[in-house]
């Protein structure tokens, strides 16, 4: 059980830390999409 | 656990966490990241957005890990010809020219001249290599543009050295390359972290489109919180526009490191100049048919001439002043494999413009013997060219 649990944790705390490096590589991006 | 004598306490509370996980094990921790990343997907739902302005450049920064804007699958189905300009310095016009782009400067003579409301796509990278090329090329057919114009760089084309520095348009080559022709590149061309983020993230909607998801994190928590907890760009809109276009990551490993020569001699000395440096390039062109350049243009044009999508390739032209120097030889080398090529893929919808005529070439002028200082004819000339092949049923 303690097992499994710490799988969910493991996978929330992977995809937690794709989402928010994945997010903040593209915090400049926004201009861009603007155009010129 | 083997801790320092100090730290024996700790031992008890990592003990209640301490898990080693078996091969079934590793597979589910795979499988929750899969859900969890799925579960942030579905909390808002992309939304396609038109670009407002005609002009709009298609790759980002060079702190993106996937580099090229994921907000578009597709270009706008509307009245406007949208036109994918895969490009570089050669395009720039001075940031004090009436345009600063050539593709704008076309974009109003299509209006003007043929009647033809248009939208450029701007793929913008310096100092690109033929490998960068085709994978701009690549992005720019997935996503279907009306036409396109291809720009092609005399002094880097044929130049056989891909430069795989910090992070550049190959983090998009694992998208781009699972096909037929170029998936064995997967294994020696991209790295993990562009099979994450590109390979398998472009399914994932948090991963693939992200600029929605920052801008409905940031309203959420401005809502819920009182601030964002996405922080915005640091930089104005200004800096950021002379950022991308000196984003040349290709050209910045020249100027670092310095090392091009075949010899493993310095290429880029001290003291040098754009002309120097330009000459030295393209001594390093490699026209032979077994070159990977050439490789790589064959399946290029291919690609194109089986899209079916008008498009126009021209070399960039280039300073008078290159005749009567040793790398005119090279220039010419360059050259006489177009006209190869143009002899192999011209067809209606696929036009070379190797050489310029005489009455458009003496109207330009140049900073070096490249980058333009004033375009002259060649706007008008390309937009022609343009409004024919679109033309064409």
């Amino acid at each position: 059980m303690k097992s499994y649990l710490l799988e969910i944790l493991i996978g929330l705390f992977f995809a937690s830390t794709l989402v928010l490096v994945s997010l903040y590589s593209g915090i400049d991006a926004p201009f861009i999409y603007q155009g010129f | 656990m083997g801790m320092p004598t100090e730290l024996k306490q700790l031992e008890l509370f990592i003990e209640k966490f301490r898990y080693q996980p078996s091969a079934a094990g590793l597979l589910r921790i795979a499988g929750w990241t899969f859900v969890f990343l799925l579960l942030v997907s579905f909390t808002t739902t992309p939304q396609q957005e038109v670009p407002t302005v005609s002009f709009v450049t298609m790759n980002t920064t060079a702190s993106d890990l996937q580099w090229v804007r994921n907000d578009l699958d597709y270009f706008p189905s509307d009245n406007i010809l949208n036109i994918a300009w895969v490009s570089g310095s050669s395009i720039n016009l001075g940031y004090n020219a009436e345009f600063q782009f050539l593709p704008q400067y076309v974009n109003q003579l299509l209006s003007r001249e043929a009647g033809i409301a248009s939208r450029d796509f701007v793929y913008n990278l310096n100092a690109r290599r033929i490998l960068d090329t085709y994978t701009m090329v690549q992005d720019a057919l997935l996503r279907k543009p009306d036409a396109m114009v291809l720009v092609i760089n005399p002094f880097w084309v044929f130049n056989s050295k891909a430069v795989f520095y910090k992070k550049n348009i190959f983090n998009q080559g694992a998208k781009l390359w699972w096909n037929a022709t170029d998936w064995l590149w997967q294994f020696t061309l991209t790295a993990p972290a562009n099979h994450l983020f590109n390979l398998i993230g472009r399914h994932i909607p948090v991963l693939a489109k992200r600029r929605h998801y920052i801008k409905k994190f940031r309203e959420k928590s401005r809502a819920l919180l009182g601030f964002s907890l996405i922080p915005n760009s640091a930089m104005v809109q200004g800096e950021f526009a002379t950022a991308t276009y000196k984003l040349s990551q290709p050209l910045q490993f020249w100027l670092l490191y310095q090392s091009l020569g075949s010899k493993g001699e310095p290429l880029i000395t001290p003291g040098m100049t754009a002309k120097t440096w330009q000459l030295a390039a393209i001594s390093l062109a490699d026209t032979d048919s077994s070159s990977w350049p050439v490789e790589i243009m064959h399946k290029m044009l291919t690609k194109i001439k089986h899209s079916g999508i008008p498009t126009l390739l021209y070399v960039a032209p280039v300073s008078p002043d290159l005749q009567g120097l040793g790398a005119r030889h090279g220039y010419n080398a360059v050259l006489n494999a177009m006209d190869d090529f143009k002899r192999e893929y011209q067809n209606d919808k696929l036009r070379f413009i190797v050489r310029l005529p005489e009455k458009v070439a003496d109207t330009i002028t140049f900073k070096d013997y490249l980058h333009l200082k004033g375009a002259g004819k060649l706007p008008a000339y390309l937009s022609r060219h343009l409004s024919e092949i679109v033309s064409i049923k």
